[in-house]
């Protein structure tokens, strides 16, 4: 079926884009700082390499516990000191960042993906699909999430992709059964029936008309459960059963610095934080998102 | 293979995968009966009940003729409707294209639905709000072999529709949300008139509309019908503009054509008790208030018609009609009361002028 | 039921509503402030049933919710006055608004679906509205209940004890109308505002409907204020018009004589649009849209699509003048006396 328009996520992406400009105008002054700090955030991860000398795993026993730069005892060259085993703390706090965000964006990623197909088949197509998944859904919503994030974490061992898959598991229905929602919305409106009235395939139905509909939606559900997600990740990484070591992530950091926090205040305090402004971040902006997105664009 | 005929425009002769001869009609309803399920209680036990939205109703729809369906909510006008359309499938009777039964032939389907287009009522949700207008109207070109393969033929042909239908040709690249209600019926139709179909079906097209705008649309419908010879199927309740673009009109009322003949029959003397309660019930100018209780009383619970007649609980015309219970138990066939002008009621001829509509 | 119309006193001459150069705009600062009405005057007497007619973009809605001070978040009344029955409603206290609404004024609303709270039988919201208009102390639920059957029967609704215990879903669309009509008369208002009441009604609904409010006002003696976009409807329930466009009122007067004789060329656009229910009738469109409140043309601002137009037009906007000695107005110079249209 050849197409003749934009393939098929654009027409949403601008939308958003468009919307996202206008609401720009109307920004509140939180949501200003919010998007400042998270394109610090992004950058910063992203070009860590570039921007700190030490490297986050280099262990130097002699310089183990200094505390922050402005601290007596601190100096400048470990402007957030060290941990208990001579890493610098800036370069795990950036390193770490990257990891932590890496997890988070990958988990959306495919969560969401694997969510919003989901969701799109089971609300449009109905009948028995529908309801399996949604019996699925319901039993994933109702378990209690951390608990099944160790259980699956441990029995699955701790690395990289494994944290990922655990989180984007725990992630998908949340997405399913939102976009099912939507979709049976936008599945009675004139235009799909008018498209299915000349004969498009389903198929094509769903992908050319109810995808680019639910993306908003979809667009601000992702934004919250980002927080979520970055979370998660943490907890788990804080028990262990996420990021091995000598690998950084701020859960991981938080609970190397637990034992010695009487110690070192620092060692817990910053990634914690980091973590907190993350997630304060992402609910912000999910919110703001929709409060713009959703009314303008069903707006007439 | 194309039909070329001189009263056309020939520049907007696409490819006519049907051929009619001019004594098939284009749509043909025979008998059609459309059930729907009504919701179920969770734990209630059995089938679950069936509204009859369309009980056995024939029409048919000639070549560049015209046919307006007239009838409130409930009437069952939306059904045939989407019937017509090819958009549901009766749960008896036969819906006939060209001569052909309307089955389950995919193939039969499809070009079916290429020469009957749909036009809804509300323009807002009638248009995809995240595609441009271009493709839009184009897209019931899409995957088509021949004519409109080729992106540019595409194009061409939407800019020709644009023109059309009286929009600039940068409305193409524009979104549904920045028209207004009337601008957008307009792409509905330029959308309407993309397959170069042989029908269209309007779904109370100006009902949503401002009244000012509304004369428009109407207008330019009964430009493009003598321009392009198509044939149109006016759903309304409105019968002024039913009457501007058909020849024939047939009256519903609960599932059932109580009525049917040219509008100047209709509006002149109709027949039915319905049919005359719906005629007074709209403002005219010339005349004031009607007491239409006279005619018919308040609405009442939904019955089901069964055997009956559907208006029997309404009806206040006195009829002197020697059996009265034939209203219960017999339902009125549309027969003919003068030439062409179909009703179907037991009551005609039975009733004194002045419950006649005669003054 | 209807109480003693002590708030009009019997000075007959006095209003019952009256507005008088009501602005409102969307106030924000950056739109610097939209003017959707702009300057709207006019006067309802005691009795008599008043028909506002214009499209969307008119501020006809508008008008009828700045008099109940109902302005949804962002829009304000900038100037002008309101006075029901000689009080000025916009300077009203809040309690005393409450007290006044269901009492002095009233409204019915276009949609009789949210009207009316689906979770609660009639009879409960029947009840709670009296609650606020006639004192409920010392009566027992049964009288309670009978003053409402009492309402149904008023508005001609058929077996009112049955439609008491039953559910708004339960109900047509014309019987909610009227179970909201009977709300909104039970505390014996002296003026009903009514927004497209029927607009959501099919057209034999409408007919009865509007016969049995048409019949209810003579014999009730309140004033209507009759909103619509159907000058025929209008046309059937009132005695007196105006026609609004813009956010502006255009032409103002005795129905009879407005429609015999329009002197605003969107009056007679408007009735020669209207298609008529026969056949080999002509159908003669107003081209063009109505006109964005962002971006009002400079002079009078029907200007663009009328027919009649000359750069005078573009000059300002017209003054309402007077047209006739019963009160028959309209802002155009074109057909006033020395203009050039017929």
């Amino acid at each position: 079926m050849s197409m003749h328009s934009a393939p098929v996520g654009m027409p949403g992406l601008s939308a958003i884009v468009r919307g996202v400009i206008r609401g720009t105008r109307e920004m509140p002054p939180t949501v200003l700082v919010c998007v400042f700090l998270l394109v610090t955030l992004v950058l910063s991860a992203m070009f860590a390499p570039l921007l700190v000398d030490h490297s986050p795993t280099y262990q130097d026993l002699i310089r183990r516990m200094q505390p922050p730069a402005w601290v007596e005892g601190g100096s400048a060259d470990y402007l957030l000191g060290t941990d208990g085993l001579g890493r610098d703390m800036l370069s795990r706090l950036l390193y770490g960042g990257r990891i932590s965000l890496a997890v988070a964006g990958l988990a959306m990623l495919f969560g969401a993906s694997f969510g919003t197909l989901l969701g799109l088949w089971a609300g449009y197509f109905g009948g028995i699909v529908d309801a399996v998944v949604m019996r699925v859904v319901d039993v994933l919503l109702a378990l209690p999430t951390l608990l099944v994030a160790i259980v699956l974490a441990v029995a699955i061992g701790p690395s990289f992709w494994n944290v990922v898959f655990v989180v984007s598991f725990l992630l998908w229905p949340k997405i399913t059964r939102q976009i099912r929602g939507e979709v049976l919305a936008v599945k009675e409106q004139d235009y799909v029936k008018y498209a299915e009235g000349i004969g498009r395939s389903r198929l094509s139905v769903m992908l050319r008309h109810l995808l680019p509909n639910v993306t908003p939606s979809l667009v601000v559900v992702a934004t919250l459960e980002l927080g979520h997600v970055v979370l998660l990740e943490a907890s788990l990484s804080f028990i262990g059963a996420g990021i091995p070591p000598p690998n950084p992530s701020w859960g991981v950091m938080v609970d190397e610095g637990r034992a010695l926090l009487a110690t070192g205040w620092w060692l817990s305090l910053f990634p914690g934080l980091a973590i907190m402004v993350t997630v304060l971040i992402f609910n912000t902006l999910g919110d703001w998102l929709r409060d713009i997105l959703d009314p303008r664009l069903k707006l007439r | 293979m194309t039909v070329a005929n001189s009263q056309r425009d020939t520049s907007l002769v696409g490819t006519r995968v049907l051929n009619p001869s001019p004594a098939t009609p284009l749509i043909e309803l025979d008998r059609v009966v459309v059930d729907f399920e009504k919701r179920q209680a969770v734990f209630q036990r059995g089938r679950p009940d069936l509204l009859r939205a369309v009980d056995e109703v024939s029409l048919s729809i000639a070549n560049g003729e015209s046919l307006g369906l007239v009838g409130e909510s409930g009437s069952g006008k939306t059904t045939v409707g989407r019937l017509a359309a090819g958009m549901l499938a009766p749960t008896s009777g036969i819906v006939r294209a060209n001569g052909q039964v309307l089955g389950q032939d995919r193939g039969a389907l499809a070009s079916y639905r290429r020469n009957v287009q749909i036009v809804f009522q509300d323009p807002y949700s009638s248009l995809d709000p995240r595609m441009r207008v271009g493709s839009i109207i184009a897209e019931p070109l899409f995957g088509r072999e021949g004519a409109w393969s080729t992106r540019s033929a595409r194009k061409e042909r939407v800019d020709e529709l644009l023109n059309l239908v009286g929009l600039l040709p940068d409305a193409a690249s524009m979104y549904p949300h920045q028209f207004s209600g009337g601008q957008r019926q307009r792409i509905a139709l330029a959308r309407a008139l993309s397959s170069d179909p042989r029908l269209i079906i309007l779904d109370e097209p100006t009902s949503a509309l401002d009244v000012s705008i509304r004369a428009q649309i109407l207008k330019l419908l009964k430009d493009l019908q003598r321009r392009l010879n198509v044939s149109y199927l006016v759903i309304s309740h409105d019968l002024g503009s039913v009457a501007y673009l058909v020849s024939r009109v047939a009256v519903m009322y609960r599932g059932r054509i109580v009525e049917q003949g040219s509008p100047a029959q209709i509006y002149r003397t109709p027949q039915h008790p319905y049919s005359r309660l719906l005629l007074a019930s709209v403002p005219r100018e010339d005349t004031s208030f009607i007491m239409t209780e006279d005619i018919a009383v308040n609405e009442p619970e939904a019955i089901d018609a069964g055997t009956g007649c559907g208006f029997r609980n309404r009806c206040n015309l006195r009829c002197q009609l020697p059996e009265p219970s034939r209203c219960e138990d017999t339902r009125p066939r549309l027969l003919a009361a003068t030439d062409n002008h179909f009703v179907a009621c037991h009551g005609i001829g039975a009733r004194s002028g002045v419950d006649n509509g005669e003054s | 039921m209807r109480m003693s119309s002590d708030s009009v006193g019997a000075d007959a001459a006095t209003p019952a509503l009256e507005v008088k150069n009501l602005c409102v705009s969307t106030g924000r600062k950056r739109d610097k402030g939209r003017q959707l009405l702009d300057g709207i005057s006019f006067k309802l007497m005691p009795g008599e049933a008043l028909g506002v007619v214009g499209e969307s973009g008119s501020g006809k809605s508008l008008t009828s919710l700045a008099i109940l001070r109902l302005l949804p978040r962002g829009l304000s009344v900038d100037a002008g006055e309101i006075l029901l029955g000689g009080v000025d409603v916009l300077a009203m206290s809040a309690r005393d608004l409450r007290q006044a609404r269901g009492r002095k004024f009233s409204m019915v609303l276009q949609d009789p679906m949210s009207s009316l709270d689906p979770c609660f039988q009639i009879r409960s919201q029947m009840r709670e509205a009296l609650q606020n208009v006639v004192s409920a102390s010392g009566k027992s639920r049964r009288e309670i209940d009978e003053i409402c059957e009492d309402l149904l029967q008023r508005v001609r609704m058929p077996e009112p004890d049955v439609v008491l215990r039953k559910y708004p879903h339960e109900l047509s669309g014309g019987m909610r109308q009227r179970v909201t009509s009977a709300i909104a008369l039970s505390g014996g208002p002296d003026v009903l505002i009514a927004d497209e009441p029927t607009t959501a009604l099919d057209v034999t609904t409408q007919a009865l409907y509007l016969s049995m409010l048409k019949q209810l006002q003579i014999s009730t003696g309140f004033s209507l204020m009759f909103i619509s976009h159907d000058l025929l409807l209008v046309k059937q329930m009132c005695d007196r018009l105006i026609v609004m466009y813009a956010g502006q009122v255009v032409e103002e007067g005795p129905l009879g004589e407005v429609l015999a004789s329009p002197q605003h060329p969107y009056t007679r656009a408007l009735l020669r649009s209207i298609p008529k229910p026969d056949v080999d009738a002509e159908l003669f469109p107003i081209d063009g849209y109505p006109p964005d409140p962002a971006a009002y043309p400079p002079g009078c601002r029907f200007a663009p699509r009328c027919a009649h137009a000359r750069d005078a037009c573009d000059g300002g906007v017209p003054d309402a003048a007077p047209r006739s000695a019963s009160g028959h107005v309209a802002r155009c110079i074109g057909t006033a006396d020395g203009g050039w249209v017929a």
